[in-house]
């Protein structure tokens, strides 16, 4: 395959991308293996390989004799045009071979705007985009990851969705796969097999009706399949491995650290966060394992920086011995500490040291929203006190420099909220004039909004989005009232609009994103590729309007497009604190007291007894 | 504290011709750490270990004589170095050998490459138009690019048929002014075939007497030979 395209690497962007042949890249012996899997990433090589799932996945795989599990990432442009010119299908990096003689591509949908880069790797590989119109010699082609608990945008292209975390249900799946392959059964008899694994959905085996107002009317699970599909967690959370022999990149990558993560779940139940509810219940790892596994990711990879990762890396419960005993190695070797997602409320000094041993990383806060009132909202449970106190100690400990993230267009939101935010902004520069150390230095306060986008499985869920239009005059409002020595920057509405349009879109959403495709909508969550036009042209052309999903208030009683995918957290929980945001009612963290989401009753939260 | 200063040779060849040098800096940096080497770091906000790599290649050129400089805080097993780093280094970089210390980079002055183009021109007039006057814009840091003659900067020129087109060996100054092998591409496109594609490979180092630069492994000294085994 370099060979054949060896001409034109040198004339693409990063070539290094498309060329494997890292240190800790599996490569086996085809002689060996009856079932060849490819881990298709539709993004970037850059973005792909700085994804957890992937390389926990990866690792775990390999591990099974007989399986070899490659790696496929969305090629830039420049080499999609090259691949296209040469007439060389898409290809996995370990062997070069292309997609279509794979056994099984499996793709993680972290995020709605790649959806149009995972019809163009099939398309690249020369496989029909429909699942119904691909045959029995094609490779099954499944999806996971975090998009998956609203799968149906994409239920016209997989055949089948892994709901859930991953790292047991693709050992069976695989397994059932591989049986399957020597049976010489059909794929429909496979699909009719493996949609009995918990955790595993197969969208053809059921039928959505619509009523003339375009509501569903009702799902039916067709042939005895199960009414609905329960989400997999790990959990006993301290058994899942780290890679013993990680592939380390050739070329720097977004997150070029070695990642721990600490515990998944999370016990905050912020209203806007959709993993903060798909994810529970709250597994936390043992400090023992984690400092064993610290060592191992360090040493094994060769990173001079190691993240301690999660949804909320401050609650974690042994963070500050963890973090003593991690630096008293990590130190000596020069490899710094970085802990991303902090909580203002629990940030100290001791922490800040902490994180400044070896080298000094940025500062980044998330308080979401600029008012009290809004924060109690959306369940932030953080006061400006807090924020102020964490920041005074930053300033005093001599940073210069603080990012601040926000959300425009919560519900129940008023331009005083709006407003707030850049007045917030305001206040953290009167505190750092107050409290910086160097009076020669300028100080960095950048601060972003995004676009607020509802997500099925969140209190949240049955809001309507705020549109483009209010989007940038409150992204205006806050932008007129921040000092000049703040920078703000906001998201683009029109591309958080497409979002919205498919985190909470049908099955019939499918034919517009074909349409897109074929129009050339690609890579539409990088600014230089993304066009709202042509998106727009494919609503069009296909009589959909985009506005029933993004911008209509749903009723609680409605049967959403993910009725049948449970992550377990109960419907009624979601309505009650869906009732609590629009009363300002701040629900306690699980810790503090349980709310009673659902995952208790059903005897799957670990940290209640039913 | 006292350092040691190890030199390395190795190779930079098939796939691995796409890594740049700065990604390259940091596989050795992380090599290095997984093979516990105890490099020699800066001080101060944002410790690096001082890792530098003589005339650094551009992407999509390969090389059988690459050079890398590191210091050691403390003594380690030199012999052994070359076999246990290629356990951690991608494909197509291969260390060749190590030793301890070695003459400044700055002493190199020539490199000598092979170039290999796919065209019908014949060799001699090739040859005629590298040793007579070729004016292509060369680019230097910071400035607009130049019309320059390369010809003062080529030592030696050769070229004799390849399979289906051409090899040239070439000299080339490296340092002060240095010429990079893309500009003879440059101007054989530009005065000869525009359609004409090329290979590079830099095959070994010769300081300002056009000796080789030191004894480590490279075609220089016959240790390689080209083309090379991947």
């Amino acid at each position: 395959m370099l060979t054949k395209l060896s001409r034109h690497l040198s004339g693409v962007r990063r070539p290094a991308r498309y060329t494997g042949g890292e240190v800790g890249a599996v490569i086996k012996d085809k002689h060996d293996i009856d079932l060849r899997v490819a881990f298709c990433f539709p993004d970037t090589y850059e973005i792909g390989m700085s994804c957890l799932g992937l390389r926990i996945l990866y690792d775990l795989i390999n591990r099974q004799p007989g399986i070899w599990c490659e790696r496929a990432f969305a090629p830039w442009d420049d080499m999609r045009q090259v691949l296209i010119r040469t007439k060389t299908p898409l290809y996995a990096l370990e062997s070069g071979d292309g997609l279509c003689g794979f056994d099984v591509l499996a793709f993680t949908l972290q995020y709605e705007m790649s959806y149009t880069n995972v019809l163009s790797m099939l398309d690249l590989a020369g496989i029909p985009l429909r699942a119904d119109n691909r045959g029995e010699r094609h490779p099954i082609v499944i999806a996971g990851g975090p998009c998956t608990f609203n799968p149906e945008p994409l239920a016209d292209f997989i055949d089948l969705f892994v709901i859930g975390e991953g790292e047991e249900v693709i050992i069976e799946l695989l397994g059932c796969i591989r049986t399957w392959k020597k049976s010489g059964d059909s794929k429909a008899a496979l699909l009719t097999d493996v949609c009995r694994i918990p955790g595993v959905y197969v969208p053809s085996l059921y039928n959505v009706s619509y009523g003339k107002d375009g509501l569903i009317t009702e799902i039916t699970p067709l042939h005895g399949t199960p009414e609905t599909v329960d989400k997999r967690i790990i959990k006993d959370f301290d058994s899942v491995c780290v890679p013993e022999r990680p592939i380390v990149p050739n070329i720097e990558i977004v997150h070029d650290r070695a990642a721990l993560e600490l515990f998944r779940g999370c016990i905050r139940g912020c209203r806007f966060c959709q993993a903060g509810f798909t994810s529970r219940p709250v597994r936390e790892k043992s400090p023992q394992t984690l400092c064993r596994q610290a060592k191992s990711v360090i040493e094994n990879s060769g990173c001079s920086e190691i993240g301690l990762v999660s949804l909320s890396t401050s609650d974690y419960t042994y963070l500050r011995p963890l973090c003593d005993s991690i630096l008293e190695w990590c130190e000596p070797m020069r490899v710094s500490l970085s802990l991303p997602s902090l909580r203002a409320d629990s940030f100290s000094k001791e922490l800040l040291n902490k994180v400044q041993k070896v080298r000094k990383s940025g500062l980044t806060f998330a308080p979401e929203a600029g008012t009290p009132r809004m924060r109690d909202v959306i369940n932030k449970n953080l006061t400006e006190k807090d924020l102020m106190d964490a920041l005074q100690t930053a300033f005093l400990g001599g940073w210069n420099g603080v990012k601040l993230y926000f959300m425009i267009g919560l519900p129940t939101e008023t331009d005083e909220d709006v407003r707030e935010i850049g007045e917030l902004c305001n206040r953290v520069y009167y505190m750092w004039r107050q409290s910086r150390q160097d009076k020669g230095r300028s100080v960095r306060i950048s601060s972003g909004a995004s676009c607020f986008v509802p997500k099925p499985h969140t209190p949240f869920q049955w809001e309507p989005m705020d549109s483009v239009q209010a989007l940038r005059r409150k992204a205006g409002l806050v932008k007129d009232t921040v000092r000049k020595q703040i920078t703000f920057r906001w998201h683009d509405p029109l591309t958080s609009y497409i979002e919205a349009v498919f985190a909470r879109g049908d099955r019939r959403l499918g034919k517009v994103l074909e349409q897109a495709y074929r129009l050339g909508c690609r890579m539409d969550g990088w600014s230089e590729f993304f066009s709202s036009e042509r998106w727009m042209e494919a609503f069009r052309l296909e009589g959909l309007d985009p506005d029933f999903y993004a911008l209509r208030r749903r009723d609680f009683d409605e049967i959403l497009p993910w009725a049948h995918i449970s992550c377990g957290v109960s419907r009624e929980y979601l309505q009650n604190e869906c009732r609590r945001a629009y009363a300002a009612q701040p629900t306690p963290d699980c810790r503090s007291e349980c709310s009673g989401c659902g995952l208790g009753s059903n005897g799957r939260c670990l940290n209640v007894t039913p | 504290m006292s350092h040691l200063n190890v030199r390395l040779a190795y190779q930079k060849t098939g796939r691995a011709k796409y890594i740049s040098h700065l990604d390259l800096m940091r596989v050795f940096a992380r090599a290095f750490a997984r093979l516990k080497i105890p490099l020699r770091f800066s001080e101060g906000f944002n410790p690096h270990p001082y890792l530098s790599i003589a005339m650094p290649l551009g992407v999509g050129i390969e090389s059988l004589c690459e050079r890398l400089d590191f210091g050691i805080s403390q003594a380690i097993n030199i012999g052994s170095l070359p076999y246990r780093l290629n356990a951690e280094l991608p494909a197509g970089i291969r260390a060749e050998a190590a030793v301890i210390g070695g003459r400044p980079f700055a002493q190199i002055a020539f490199a000598e490459y092979k170039i290999t183009v796919e065209t019908n021109i014949p060799p001699n007039r090739i040859h005629a138009l590298f040793t007579s006057t070729v004016i292509v814009s060369k680019r230097s840091k910071k400035k607009a690019p130049v019309p320059t003659d390369i010809v003062p900067m080529i030592k030696n020129f050769s070229c004799v048929r390849f399979r289906d087109g051409i090899q040239i060996t070439a000299l080339l100054a490296s340092q002060n002014p240095s010429l990079n092998p893309e500009y003879i591409a440059e101007g054989f496109r530009q005065y000869l075939d525009p359609e004409a594609s090329f290979d590079f490979v830099r095959t070994a180092l010769f300081d300002a007497a056009a000796h080789p630069f030191d004894a480590l492994a490279g075609e220089g000294n016959g240790v390689c030979s080209y083309p090379p085994k991947n």
